[in-house]
């Protein structure tokens, strides 16, 4: 599933995301695999937009934005969607189905 | 009393009957074996370790034996057996030293779980350890017998043994194991050290370990503080290099490195990120030992790195 396809995301049920971050650079452990990742400012801060609630890019976006004082522009948005296509395939975020 | 009290005789008999027991740190492990190589190696390696108590209870029961009668006739084989689980497809008899610390490196990895254990080794001076982690051929293990024998003390050349906040690493020191042209360059570098039986033709190529100093052994348990994560790489002829690397890097490559995250979960995420916290993190390219020594010695540890003090 692509980012075009699903309204909103959001963090995988009942596994939590833990971040530890030192200066620029954020690890991400997911309960649910067991597995470490090595996120930048931008990606850290799109899983702690979606740790608050489940959003989808364009919501992304401007929170992202806001958050680390980025132009919420397109080539923002380009990059957000490119990411939730990485999230998505490895297990960090899942659609937010109802 | 310790393994240097028993006679050669001693010690084959109990490893032939009940089992021989003694005491690698907290543990306490019981062999019995009836293959003759096994008695000298442990004699020689764990000569300064404390025997234990008959009614002790024994964390491993550990038997090196021969596979089924078939098997025995078509090639001299030993099996690894703990507590009656094989783990391990058989070796040959004459790498019967090498496999007791093979599998008393897995049975260690795979029930302490009350530790995240890093594949790292470990050593410690004033009360500040430095962690080296590092695959196969890195060259921790040379580093690690190396430091051993110009005052830093042993906590392992292969499992670090991490409490849970990140804040302290516990000792087990092993013998440590030494492959192929590191056997030589520790014996030119230590003339002293004692090395046991070399065992050639195993899939590491020829190994042979370094007996603890007995300052190590007795000191098991006092832990120490993490200060520096020090990613060794050996590199002949090359100038002694620290390199600084991020926490995030740090952190990423050690959790590829720990036995246990996926057992502890999220307790051994935070085991982790609080070591990370604590330590200078490093790389470290050496090409000569005398070199490599003289760096390590004008460590200091950081800030983070001291006890913190409660409220």
């Amino acid at each position: 599933m692509t980012s075009n396809e699903a309204s909103r995301w959001r963090l995988p049920r009942g596994f939590p995301i833990r971040l530890q971050s030192w200066d620029d650079e954020t690890v991400a452990y997911h309960d649910g695999s067991g597995d470490t990742h090595l996120l930048g400012p931008v990606e850290a801060a799109a899983i702690r937009v979606l740790q608050r609630r489940p959003a989808n890019v364009e919501g992304l976006m401007h929170e992202v934005a806001a958050e680390l004082n980025l132009p919420a522009d397109a080539v923002l948005r380009a990059h957000l969607d490119a990411l939730v296509y990485e999230f998505h395939k490895v297990g960090l975020i899942e659609p937010d189905v109802v | 009393m310790q393994i240097a009290d028993l006679t050669e005789t001693d010690l084959r008999r109990r490893l032939r009957g009940r089992g021989l027991s003694w005491r690698i740190g907290p543990l306490t492990v019981s062999v019995r074996s009836r293959i003759e190589d096994l008695v000298k190696g442990i004699a020689v390696l764990y000569h300064d370790y404390p025997t234990a108590p008959d009614d002790a209870f024994v964390d491993f029961h550990v038997h090196l034996r021969a596979p089924s009668l078939l098997r025995r006739w078509l090639r001299p084989l030993v099996v690894f057996d703990l507590d009656g689980h094989v783990p391990f497809t058989p070796l040959s008899r004459n790498q019967a030293f090498p496999m007791l610390e093979w599998g008393l490196n897995w049975a260690t990895h795979a029930h302490l779980n009350q530790h995240l254990v890093l594949h790292a080794a470990v050593v410690e001076r004033d009360g500040f350890a430095a962690v080296l982690p590092g695959a196969s051929g890195s060259g921790k293990s040379t580093l690690c017998a190396a430091l051993i024998h110009r005052g830093w003390r042993l906590f392992s050349d292969e499992l670090g043994l991490l409490a849970r906040d990140g804040a302290t690493l516990s000792p087990m020191p092993r013998p440590v194991s030494l492959k192929n042209e590191s056997i030589a360059v520790m014996r030119r570098f230590a003339p002293k050290a004692v090395i046991g039986p070399e065992t050639r033709d195993t899939n590491k190529g020829t190994v042979a370990h370094v007996r603890p100093p007995v300052d190590s052994i007795v000191r098991w348990s006092e832990p120490a503080a993490p200060a520096w994560l020090i990613f060794p790489s050996f590199e002949a002829g090359a100038a002694p290099s620290l390199t600084p690397i991020s926490k995030g890097q740090t952190a990423l490559r050690l959790s590829g490195g720990a036995f246990n995250t996926n057992v502890l979960g999220p307790a051994g995420f935070q085991a982790l990120t609080g070591l990370v916290d604590r330590c200078d993190c490093l790389t470290f390219s050496y090409g000569d030992l005398d070199d490599a020594i003289k760096v390590f010695d004008a460590l200091s540890p950081p800030a983070a790195a001291r006890p913190r003090l409660s409220a």
